[in-house]
């Protein structure tokens, strides 16, 4: 059952860890063209490169990834390219124009019978012909180009009308088929004996090897500045992009805008598609760019601390018990208290002060050391140290003993006064005394003893690994609400947070309520066992369920 | 005397040992604001599903149980030692 949840819960990391936070780092990456869907043009983000080629690098920590979002989607349209390319090649050319006589007079229109679309077998398109005055030609012809899935190009061809234009003619031509599992990637059509008059339909050139694409990356500099890397690819044969990286060009940057063009080598490049993407330095606009540097404070009921500051000193602790006195501040910008952490030691006295200073706006970037500060055991408030007068005797060496150790009620050892004269007594006295003298130790010399394993101990670190479990571990108890955690996920720039156990609402509620009960039961008796097991066991009694054992019947 | 000369040898084992031990500090995960406070905040905030506080009382009683039940054992353990007490509590 554990190995089970164990793998779910693997595997939903890995699928969330690809979809939301991919940190690609590879100098250049390959970007897939992907459909033109109702105007815009989806990208797809990125594949493995190809051997030899430069690699991609992409955000930053505590970023968020801007092409991580569109990675799995660039991965799906990779593979599935060659269903969807048709589209790319018929987004480069418009369909369904007019065609001219060699003359410049319009006199024979062409038009296409339907809308241009890939997904159309050429039998389903016709050429319709309307001639508004004589042409003199006596030949419509067409063409056409089919593109398998294993990337099989077949062309086909049709005759003519068999007929002389005339004005007022008019006539539909059928294109053939494609062969099965093929689907249209272009189609012509004209009129004449030469190509003069000619009707395009979708793309007559391929895109994977006679056109060439561009794609651009605007850089945001870490001094504010903007940059743009623009890389060239020619005839993709691979069905891949080259973009540039950000990060390998200018360290420091990250990338705020993706554009795409594309056109048939020789011909002015297209913008295909464009992407923009929220800076991330828009939270903290105001520490963007030089001479804006922001850095942590903490501050104690809205005042700066200072080292040596009372308040200040074990901060963390303190804010536990008084929240609200304590802020974190990012330059004007109030943050969590837990984004001052790095902050937690330096307000002890002769603390450490933070110098390095954040320029590009984002905090998890910024260059901090932590200051060297090892727990010491903090002395018990109003006890003299050891030694001091009125705090426990130093220690002694020789083996002399304090003359005040002895306990016992006589300091002689022999009864005096009215139980001199008890025959008893002066048996009794002498031993009780030479008991107490051999068996009742010293107090002083038993609280010596015992300052010194505590100093040893607390000079190891294991007390201060105790309280760092049990400040935490006191404050489990503590929670209470129905919501349960938050968690949140970032991608693309937006965050999502989700409560995955709130239990404030059905059916979760009456789900919470008896996993509570049935937790309490197992919690109260195997707690209960577990106690009567660990107490016996100290006298030497192994409680048990087991059967005490039988005759045997 | 010699109760006083017992706990002196017990105290030098006990800081002998101590010596052996390396000195450790607190790693910065277990800081109260790192990794380690965030899961335990994680864990408070489930207490509409697991009886928290009940759980905690029971794993300290049962930790200060399994002390006390060690420290009876080293006393019955002394304790055979003297003639007084008879047999062995091992």
């Amino acid at each position: 059952m554990l190995t089970v949840l164990a793998r779910g819960a693997a595997a939903v990391g890995v699928a969330s860890v690809l979809v939301f936070a991919v940190p690609i780092t590879s100098a250049n990456a390959w970007v897939a063209p992907s459909p033109k869907v109702a105007g815009q043009m989806v990208i797809g983000a990125v594949r493995a490169a190809a051997p030899g080629a430069a690699k991609v690098a992409v955000t930053l920590p505590g970023r968020a990834n801007p092409l991580g979002l569109a990675f799995t989607a660039g991965q799906l349209l990779y593979m599935t390219r060659d269903s969807w390319m048709p589209w790319v090649a018929n987004a480069f050319g418009a369909g369904g124009a007019s065609s001219v006589s060699p003359a410049g007079a319009l006199d024979m229109s062409l038009t296409w019978s339907v809308n241009f679309s890939p997904t159309l077998d050429a039998s389903a398109i016709d050429v319709r012909a309307v001639a508004s005055a004589y042409t003199g030609y006596d030949v419509l012809n067409a063409s056409w180009q089919c593109k398998s899935s294993i990337g099989t190009v077949t062309s086909g061809s049709g005759g003519s009308n068999g007929f002389v234009w005339e004005g007022g003619q008019s006539g539909d031509f059928h294109l053939g088929n494609c062969p099965t599992g093929s689907t249209l990637v272009s189609a012509s059509a004209w009129a004449g004996n030469g190509k003069s008059n000619t009707l395009s339909w979708g793309q007559s050139f391929d895109p994977q090897t006679e056109a060439t694409y561009e794609v651009s990356v605007d850089c945001r500099l870490a001094d504010g500045t903007l940059a743009t890397i623009t890389k060239t690819t020619v005839s993709p044969q691979g069905g891949g992009l080259a973009i540039g990286s950000c990060d390998a060009m200018y360290p420091g940057s990250h990338g705020i805008g993706l554009r795409v063009g594309g056109a048939r080598t020789g011909s002015p490049m297209v913008e295909q598609w464009r992407q923009d993407w929220n800076e991330t330095s828009t939270l903290y606009p105001n520490c963007v760019g030089a001479g804006m540097a922001c850095s942590y404070v903490l501050e104690y009921q809205g005042v700066p601390c200072v080292a040596g500051q009372s308040a200040c000193i074990n901060w963390a602790l303190k804010s536990q018990a008084n929240p609200a006195d304590y802020q974190c501040k990012y330059g004007a910008y109030s943050l969590s208290l837990s984004g001052c952490g790095i902050l937690e030691r330096v307000y002890e006295p002769n603390g450490t002060t933070l110098t390095d200073l954040n320029t590009d706006g984002n905090p998890a970037t910024a260059d901090v050391t932590y200051p060297d500060w090892v727990p010491a055991p903090e002395p018990v408030p109003g006890a003299p140290a050891v030694g001091a007068p009125g705090g426990a005797p130093a220690p002694v060496t020789g083996g002399q003993t304090n003359p005040t150790a002895t306990q016992t009620n006589n300091t002689d050892c022999w009864p005096s006064g009215v139980a001199a004269w008890n025959p008893a007594e002066w048996v009794l006295t002498p031993i009780k005394c030479a008991l107490s003298w051999a068996f009742v130790p010293n107090v002083a010399t038993l609280t010596v003893l015992k300052d010194g394993i505590k100093a040893d101990l607390d000079r190891t670190g294991l007390p201060a690994l105790g309280a760092a479990v049990a400040v935490p571990l006191t404050s489990v108890p503590g929670g209470s609400g129905c919501a349960g955690p938050e968690v949140v996920f970032a991608a693309g720039g937006f965050t999502f947070p989700v409560r995955p156990f709130s239990a404030c609402d059905e059916p979760l509620r009456t789900a919470a309520l008896m996993t509570h009960a049935l937790f309490t039961v197992v919690i109260v008796v195997g707690g209960g066992l577990g106690l009567l097991r660990l107490v016996g066991a100290g006298f030497g009694f192994n409680v048990g369920f087991r059967g005490s054992g039988g005759d045997g019947s | 005397m010699i109760t006083g000369w017992v706990a002196q040898v017990f105290a030098a084992v006990v800081r002998a040992i101590l010596g052996l031990l390396p000195v450790v500090a607190v790693p910065a995960w277990m800081d109260t604001t790192g990794p380690m406070a965030t899961v335990f905040g994680y864990a408070a905030s489930m207490g509409v599903w697991v009886p928290t506080t009940l759980l905690v009382t029971v794993l300290a009683a049962l930790l200060a149980a399994w002390l006390m039940g060690f420290a009876i054992k080293v006393l019955r353990i002394v304790a055979s030692f003297l003639t007084v007490g008879g047999g062995s509590a091992g």
